[in-house]
């Protein structure tokens, strides 16, 4: 199986997220149709369901592009991308009205209440969340398809 | 060249290509019964391959639970987590 490669790369970068929409669609429907609460989540909805897969897929791509130069480990590059998705997301959020920026701290969804304390620890979690998701689980997924 | 003669260098060609390719092509194996299979079981190979689990490193199993623990203190960032993915 050594045709399309980057093809193979990117469907494994996607799989996890392609995954993970149908459970924020469902969360998105219980929380604003069936409880009808007021929180903007259908305007920052186009991020996690279009730009983190396009993302993963790209990143996964990239990994298998440059891995034979760089050396550097899946799990490793993988948790460089929060690096990128974090200010994208939060400045797209910021544009469409999901987060609001205050004195003590960020507000998200007009709900969520987060202090500026806690960014650091919830950016170190994303950090560690991705490396172990990259690691494991697209990892095994590039390994099923033959690209690793 | 009668037909005989023309029969009798085809085959001559013939025998010189084949062993020519005898000397080129390593054989493999047992050609003459391929039916009979591999010299040797290869299933407990099989099966070491498959026992070689690599652990899991100590500070994955850290990561998670730093993970865990901001999850778990912090619920307020599981919806933003949600967002990044």
């Amino acid at each position: 199986m050594n045709t399309h490669p980057y093809l193979r790369a990117y469907l494994a970068g996607v799989f996890i997220t392609t995954l993970i929409l149908p459970l924020l669609l469902t969360l998105f429907i219980i929380v604003r149709i069936v409880l009808q609460v007021p929180v903007p989540i259908e305007q920052g909805l186009i991020f996690p369901m279009a730009v983190v897969p396009l993302l993963w897929g790209l990143w996964n791509m990239l990994w298998l592009c440059s891995a034979s130069r760089t050396h550097l480990s899946l799990g490793l590059h993988g948790a460089i991308l929060p690096l990128l998705l974090m200010p994208m997301g939060a400045t797209l959020a910021s544009c469409l009205g999901v987060l609001s920026i205050g004195a003590h701290g960020v507000v998200w969804f007009k709900l969520c209440f987060v202090p500026y304390t806690l960014i650091a620890p919830m950016f170190l979690a994303a950090l560690a969340g991705y490396y172990l998701v990259w690691k494991y689980v697209v990892g095994f997924l590039n390994r099923v398809l033959g690209i690793a | 060249m009668n037909k005989p003669d023309r029969h009798r260098k085809q085959n001559g060609h013939q025998d010189r290509m084949a062993s020519m390719l005898r000397q080129a092509v390593q054989p493999m194996g047992n050609l003459e019964n391929p039916e009979a299979g591999p010299a040797r079981d290869l299933w407990p190979q099989v099966l070491s391959r498959m026992d070689q689990n690599p652990a899991v490193p100590w500070f994955d199993w850290a990561m998670l639970a730093g993970l865990a623990a901001v999850l778990l203190f912090f619920p307020a960032s599981v919806p933003v987590l949600l967002y990044y993915l």
